[in-house]
């Protein structure tokens, strides 16, 4: 459960925003420069509020009142960004490593490999997917050597969020997941995440400024304009 | 005539192994952070680039003399006087290459797009882990062309070399010093073959340097 409870004075305006997510995809639907991005990065803790509360699970990870600040490092939170940032020097599966401490990487490596009989949702469950499962699942087995720069729209979008998923997070951002692909590939992609989403369990935060997208994808929407709550 | 070349070797390998850390250092805090006084600092540490040689010498030995305030921190520190020794000369030589390398690093930093960092972040990695493992590497080029350069200005350094390290055969005569030297005793041959090799090595670098940034981009193109 998240739960966000903030305001920022922006340049043009201020944002005012007070919401909740369950286990769903919430959509944060507006116009661009409508303050979406910023709220993500507030919940991330890229981005500081000027006041209000965050909290994740019970978890404090922001809270004015009570001087708390969680780095962002340690909120557990997967973030999907704009234009993917890859890392451009490192090959799918480094990426996907990327956010794995070193030392559980041969743990995860072994519980993989014996954790081979189990559904996807036992597998959950222990909270253990190893590297070769999630490239499995997202279809980048046969890429996992290659480097962002080779990669089509669709394929770095799945590398992202494989990337963001492989560290467990408690919840996932993602900001504006499909607007860079073309027609096809969004509808393929709007499909894989609703199912990613059935089998992760964790709420989804997601913005985009497409109405129809919005309602594709959104359990619940929360319109957003000039930083205000529609 | 090899004392010299050892000598400048030696002189450069150590300015630049602390030019290094320390234009790194400071070429990452001024590239990702703001704070008061930023532009000051911005200033004074480019400063040595446009100073005659001459004037940073004097500076140095005013700063680093006998009787002044680095030069007695250092003799109460460790007993003994940096200037006219070799120490000096690798005063000179870091003090004058320093914004060579500080200008490529912070170039190449500022160069790193900034959303690599924040991914990271939100990946658990902590401030230097994403320098060592993102930042580093996709500045690296930068980074080594400053180096090089820094390599080459700290090899090539004599006005203030001269004036705080003095022309001691063997102790703080570097290369240009000893040509500078030879030429005025009328010793041409000493001067042609060092100069000779001044000169060779420098357009090795600078050649070496364009055709290493020139491979690199062919293969960046390869990789995507």
């Amino acid at each position: 459960m998240l739960e966000v409870r903030i305001t920022k004075k922006l340049p043009h305006f201020s944002l005012e925003v007070d919401f909740s997510a369950d286990r769903e995809i919430l959509v944060l639907v507006g116009p661009s420069g409508a303050g979406k991005t910023t709220v993500l990065d507030c919940i991330a803790g890229l981005r500081n509020p000027d006041r209000g509360e965050i909290r994740l699970d019970g978890r404090r990870l922001f809270s004015t009142e009570d001087r708390v600040n969680v780095p962002t490092r340690l909120r557990r939170i997967g973030y999907v960004f704009q234009n993917y940032a890859l890392f451009p020097h490192l090959t799918v599966k480094e990426n996907i490593m990327y956010g794995i401490p070193k030392g559980c990487r041969c743990s995860r490596a072994n519980s993989g490999a014996d954790g081979g009989g189990k559904s996807e949702a036992e597998a959950r469950s222990l909270g253990k997917f190893s590297v070769k499962d999630i490239l499995d699942m997202f279809k980048l087995t046969h890429l996992q050597s290659a480097y962002p720069g080779r990669l089509s729209g669709g394929e770095k979008q799945r590398t992202a969020l494989a990337r963001a998923l492989m560290v467990e997070p408690e919840l996932l951002l993602l900001d504006e997941p499909l607007s860079a692909l073309d027609k096809d590939t969004r509808g393929t992609l709007q499909q894989e995440l609703k199912e990613i989403h059935r089998l992760w369990k964790i709420p989804f935060v997601l913005i985009t400024h497409d109405q129809e997208e919005a309602r594709l994808l959104g359990d619940r929407i929360i319109g957003l304009n000039q930083g205000k709550q529609l | 005539m090899l004392e010299p070349v050892i000598l400048s070797l030696k002189v450069a390998v150590l300015a630049v192994m602390i030019v290094f850390v320390l234009g790194l250092l400071l070429a990452r805090l001024m590239a990702r952070h703001e704070f008061p006084g930023q532009d000051v600092l911005e200033a004074l540490l480019t400063l040595p680039l446009v100073l005659p040689p001459s004037v940073v010498g004097y500076g140095l030995l005013v700063l680093f003399g006998v009787h002044g305030p680095l030069g007695k921190l250092a003799e109460t520190l460790f007993g003994a006087r940096i200037v006219f020794t070799w120490w000096a000369a690798v005063l000179a030589a870091t003090v004058v290459s320093f914004p060579l390398m500080y200008q490529s690093a912070k170039a190449a930093i500022s160069g790193v797009d900034l959303n690599l960092e924040r991914a990271a972040r939100t990946l658990g990695a902590g401030e230097w882990r994403i320098f060592a493992t993102v930042t580093l590497p996709l500045a690296w080029p930068g980074i080594v062309a400053g180096l090089v350069l820094a390599f080459a200005r700290a090899l090539g350094e004599f006005g203030a070399t001269l004036m705080i390290a003095g022309n001691i055969p063997g102790q703080t005569q570097t290369i240009p010093l000893a040509i500078y030297f030879a030429v005025e005793s009328g010793d041409t041959a000493t001067a042609q073959t060092l100069g000779g090799i001044m000169a060779m090595f420098s357009f090795t670098v600078i050649f070496g340097l364009n055709y290493w940034t020139k491979w690199r981009k062919l293969r960046q193109e390869g990789r995507g």
